[in-house]
């Protein structure tokens, strides 16, 4: 099931923006939606299948014989969409390029509602859900901003693992306000009991501009401590990886088999095409990202500016485009693949580049490996365990300046 | 006009005394300037003067005046410098008159630069009469004021004139007091000619202009003239006396004042104190006094902007051109990049000069704090002078190191002596005598160092006694302590451009304080680091920024790679802009805590 996708194939990215609300801690684009009103729903569905056509006319040469490996519905929170909504995307996503998709994934807030269309999702050909768990205790979650509770989320989970699914995962977030470490492990012992097969674990991160930054700078936020945090993630690695969920991403564990075909596209730098509203696309060496508010974006598809395409008239529509240098490439090369605990495989970059990576990036190279944050092993570079800790002062070597 | 009919002389006052008034009152009296012409006060040309009340540069007016007696007689305004930091040049301004009017503010009294000027006038051995200024006002106590004038200065009062400048009054005896007591310049007319130069400035069409006062023989247009501490010759181009306008004459005769240029394109050629001689007939001997100035005081000046430095070093070049006592060099320190080492004569002028950068030419600067220049014996028995402690021979090869003293003269209201001495006990300082006068003034006097003196003593002072101390200092030589030099280390790699020089005794809480400020400054890094004042092998202080623990963005979502390298180029452009030390990220603020001229909890 994790046969390794290649160069060749494609996956797609479909962003919707709606949540029920939102929470306090999230910097995506999403909108507060309330229930999702169906004739906006239909439309938004109706725009996605819109910027596919345009997508594929713009891009005809850069996706032609592109096999479809991954589709991934991701959001805000894309199970307020009803399954007979994410059957017409998938349907459309089958028609116009050659298939069928291996792995499918849908993200599912495991609210009352959501856990009811849970078959539905699956008849309609999703084969994997990232639910959005975050925690199993409602203080944490209440705190966290979340509608659901910790008996949603664990019904929402069981409903999934007993749903057909090839595969579900659990997102987590940890060093929540309040949250203690003991909290963090009966979390993490009823996942692995219940059988889940994969969990993506993020430390809470106060982003800029949001209510929780607000809280932050006012002093009401209470942060469990760095050292507190450090403890949570070392037990929580220690935890998943002796239950048998191997850590393979910095924030990423899962059993054999289970690893996101999807989202290792992005660590490996293969090409995804994304649709909706603020969507970031690979194709090729170019990447291109959609207008970040759904009515900017609506309004692009609407113009018929094609997703890729030479600028047209239609204001604030147009894709924002980078054309990377044969540097860059291989600077995001490094820094996406060392996020994978594998590391970067020195064949592979030969194989790619016609040069070993220290070509370019000897004295980096060597630099992180007298800090001992990365090592050459089984013929890849890779993080120490310490660089796993230290990962940003790693990837800092390769980007800006 | 025969020398017995010229009169040559200087107004000396403590700041705000009311100097700049006076002279204009007596330019105006004189009808040199009338009262619509005259800028407020005329003489303080410069802006920053006129704000700060004080002048930099001199200006010098030539008077005409018709006495009492009927007599026509020329009275040469000499002006001269106000601050202590000019003191060498006050002297010399000095030199050039027979007299000087002392303006002592009726209600403030005799206050510390009052004392030094006067001192400096009867020294040069000049007439000094006491001019009491400002007797309009409510609180003026002319009475106590002469007492002062006796007891504090030491000159009688009993001829004191009572003038307020502000309102004209007084100002008739003034002019009559200055032809009748002041006596006439002496010197030989037929001798060669010994003009001593007082005051010059430059401009890049005329090169420099000179102010001169002729001690003997005359000046004449287009005379070759020779400077004779350099041995250079010129053609006087021009030559004048200012009115306060140049007007050219043919020639200056023995006992006035000239002004002059000789197509002089070199700015360091003319030297305050120097003494010009005719080339072809000259003195055997230079007048006496002339010593080069020595800067006293240095700081780092850097741009903010590193794109800066161009626009720095040409205004710079500029300043030094009408300011020959302020000197810098190109510096480039480790940590704040490329700029200027600076020496200055004094604390106010290097105030003065870096203000003038900073508003003249529009500058954003980095200033480091100020520091002495050292003196250090070698083993060998050879010396060399420090500008910067990092320059300090090894440990083996010095013997002792020595520093510049100050002999400061501090008045106060009795009631502040006990902060005022406690200041100076706390910065090493040596009591010389103390004397009190009634109950309005004591005086006291100190050997300081100064290096303890540069950093906040002023602010110090002023804030410990409500702001009724008064300061004058002087320089008294060089003299060996107990001094050591603090090394700054991060994880075990010495910072050079943080290296200080303390006493021995202040060593710990200097090098902890100093350590502290630092650390606040450090950000955590991947590792502890520490942060040690050492002096040689031997540690004095230590503290420590604890290690981060770890430093990982977790997300990298929905694929949006540009974001994601955004936010990691955005960590990555604060790292940049640090300093490495090692394998330590140090940000200029840190430096800064440590270099900087805020003193923070000293």
């Amino acid at each position: 099931m994790s046969a390794p996708t290649t160069a060749a194939d494609l996956g797609v990215y479909v962003h919707v923006p709606f949540c029920e609300r939102v929470c306090p801690y999230c910097d995506f684009a999403v909108e507060a939606s309330g229930a999702l009103d169906p004739t906006v729903e239909d439309e938004f569905v109706d725009g996605l299948l819109a910027e596919l056509d345009q997508a594929r006319r713009a891009l005809e040469a850069e996706l032609a014989d592109r096999r479809l490996a991954t589709v991934y519905l991701g959001g805000g929170t894309p199970s307020l969409l009803r399954p007979e909504s994410v059957e017409r995307v998938l349907v459309a996503l089958g028609a116009a390029f050659p298939g069928p998709a291996g792995e499918v994934t849908l993200e599912l807030n495991p609210g009352r509602l959501e856990t009811a269309r849970v078959p539905g999702f699956r008849a309609a050909g999703v084969t994997r859900v990232s639910v959005g768990v975050q925690s199993l205790h409602d203080d944490t979650l209440r705190r966290l901003g979340r509608a659901h509770g910790g008996d949603d989320a664990r019904r929402g989970l069981e409903a999934c693992l007993g749903a057909g699914f090839d595969s579900v995962s659990a997102d987590l977030i940890y060093a929540a306000p309040g949250q203690g470490e003991d909290e963090l492990l009966e979390d993490l012992a009823w996942l692995v009991d219940a059988g889940v097969p994969h969990v993506s674990a993020y430390a809470l991160t106060v982003e800029p501009d949001t209510p929780f930054a607000l809280a932050e700078r006012r002093g009401q936020l209470r942060l469990p401590d760095e050292d507190t945090a450090l403890r949570m993630s070392r037990r929580l690695r220690g935890l998943l990886c002796a239950a048998g969920l191997e850590q393979y991403e910095l924030s990423n564990y899962a059993r054999r088999g289970h690893r996101s075909r999807h989202n290792q596209r992005y660590w490996l730098r293969q090409s995804v095409l994304g649709l909706g509203p603020s969507a970031a696309s690979l194709v090729g060496e170019r990447r291109f990202q959609n207008p970040r508010s759904r009515p900017e974006w609506e309004a692009g598809v609407r113009a018929s500016t094609p997703a890729a395409g030479p600028p047209s008239g239609g204001r604030g529509s147009r894709p924002a485009q980078e054309q990377l240098s044969a540097y860059e490439t291989r600077r995001e090369a490094l820094w996406l693949g060392l996020r994978r605990l594998d590391g970067v495989s020195r064949a592979a970059w030969i194989r790619r580049f016609g040069e070993p990576p220290e070509a370019r990036f000897g004295p980096e190279l060597g630099d992180l490996r007298g800090l001992g944050l990365i090592e050459d092993r089984a013929g890849c570079i890779r993080l120490t365990e310490r660089g796993i800790l230290f990962a940003d002062d790693v990837l800092l070597r390769f980007v800006g300046r | 006009m025969g020398p017995e009919n010229i009169r040559n002389f200087a107004i000396i006052a403590h700041i705000d005394h009311g100097k700049s008034t006076l002279a204009d009152r007596l330019l105006e009296r004189t009808g040199t300037l009338d009262e619509r012409t005259s800028v407020a006060q005329f003489l303080d040309k410069m802006d920053l003067e006129r704000e700060r009340g004080i002048t930099i540069k001199a200006q010098t007016v030539r008077m005409e005046y018709t006495a009492a007696d009927g007599q026509k007689y020329v009275l040469n305004l000499i002006d001269t410098p106000g601050h202590v930091d000019f003191h060498y040049e006050v002297s010399r301004s000095l030199a050039a008159c027979e007299g000087a009017l002392l303006v002592v503010d009726a209600a403030q009294g005799v206050e510390a630069q009052t004392v030094a000027n006067a001192e400096l006038a009867v020294a040069a051995g000049l007439e000094v009469i006491p001019v009491l200024n400002k007797i309009d006002l409510p609180n003026a106590d002319p009475e106590r004021v002469l007492r002062e004038i006796e007891d504090v200065v030491g000159i009688p009062a009993d001829d004191a004139l009572r003038v307020s400048a502000k309102t004209g009054e007084g100002i008739d005896d003034v002019l009559e007091a200055i032809v009748e007591h002041i006596p006439a310049p002496r010197g030989a007319a037929e001798a060669p000619l010994q003009a001593l130069i007082f005051d010059s400035w430059y401009d890049s069409y005329q090169g420099a202009t000179v102010l001169a006062r002729v001690m003997s023989g005359e000046l004449r247009s287009g005379q070759r003239v020779k400077l004779m501490a350099t041995g250079d010759e010129y053609d006087v181009a021009v030559l004048g006396v200012l009115v306060p306008d140049v007007k050219p004459v043919e020639r200056v005769a023995c006992g006035e004042v000239a002004v002059l240029t000789a197509s002089i394109r070199d700015p360091k050629a003319v030297r305050i104190g120097d003494t010009l001689t005719d080339a072809r007939a000259p003195a055997e001997e230079p007048l006496p006094g002339f010593r080069p100035l020595q800067p006293m005081v240095w700081s780092g000046l850097y741009p903010s902007d590193p794109a800066d430095y161009d626009p720095l070093r040409s205004a710079i070049e500029k300043l030094q051109l009408n300011d020959s006592s302020f000197s810098a060099e190109p510096e480039t320190s480790e940590a704040l990049g490329f700029g200027f080492r600076c020496g200055y004569l004094g604390l106010l002028h290097m105030e003065i000069a870096q203000e003038r950068l900073e508003r003249e030419y529009g500058l954003n600067l980095i200033i480091t704090a100020p520091t002495v220049v050292y003196r250090v014996e070698r083993s060998d028995g050879t010396e060399v002078e420090l500008h910067r402690p990092s320059d300090m021979p090894p440990a083996g090869e010095v013997k002792r190191i020595l520093e510049p003293r100050i002999l400061a003269q501090l008045h106060t209201p009795p009631e502040h002596l006990g902060a005022v001495i406690g200041l100076c006990q706390e910065r090493r300082g040596v009591q010389r005598d103390l004397a009190v006068y009634g109950d309005s003034r004591a005086v006291v006097r100190y050997d300081l160092p100064l290096a303890e003196v540069v950093i906040d003593f002023y602010d110090r002072l002023k804030s410990s006694t409500r702001g009724y101390a008064s300061m004058d200092y002087e320089m008294i030589g060089f003299r060996a302590d107990n001094l050591v030099k603090v090394d700054v280390l991060v994880n075990g790699d010495p910072v050079d451009a943080l290296s200080v020089i303390v006493h021995a005794d202040h060593a710990y809480e200097r090098g902890l304080a100093l350590i502290r400020r630092m650390k606040q400054q450090i950000p955590r890094q991947m590792f502890e680091v520490a942060i040690q004042a050492s002096i040689g092998a031997k540690v004095v202080a230590r503290v420590t920024v604890k290690a981060l623990r770890k430093n990982v963005t977790a997300k990298c979502y929905g694929g949006d790679i540009t974001r994601k390298k955004k936010l990691l180029e955005k960590q990555k452009e604060g790292k940049r802009r640090m300093k490495r030390v090692g394998s330590v990220d140090i940000p200029q603020a840190a430096f800064l805590a440590v270099l900087g001229g805020s003193d923070g909890d000293r």
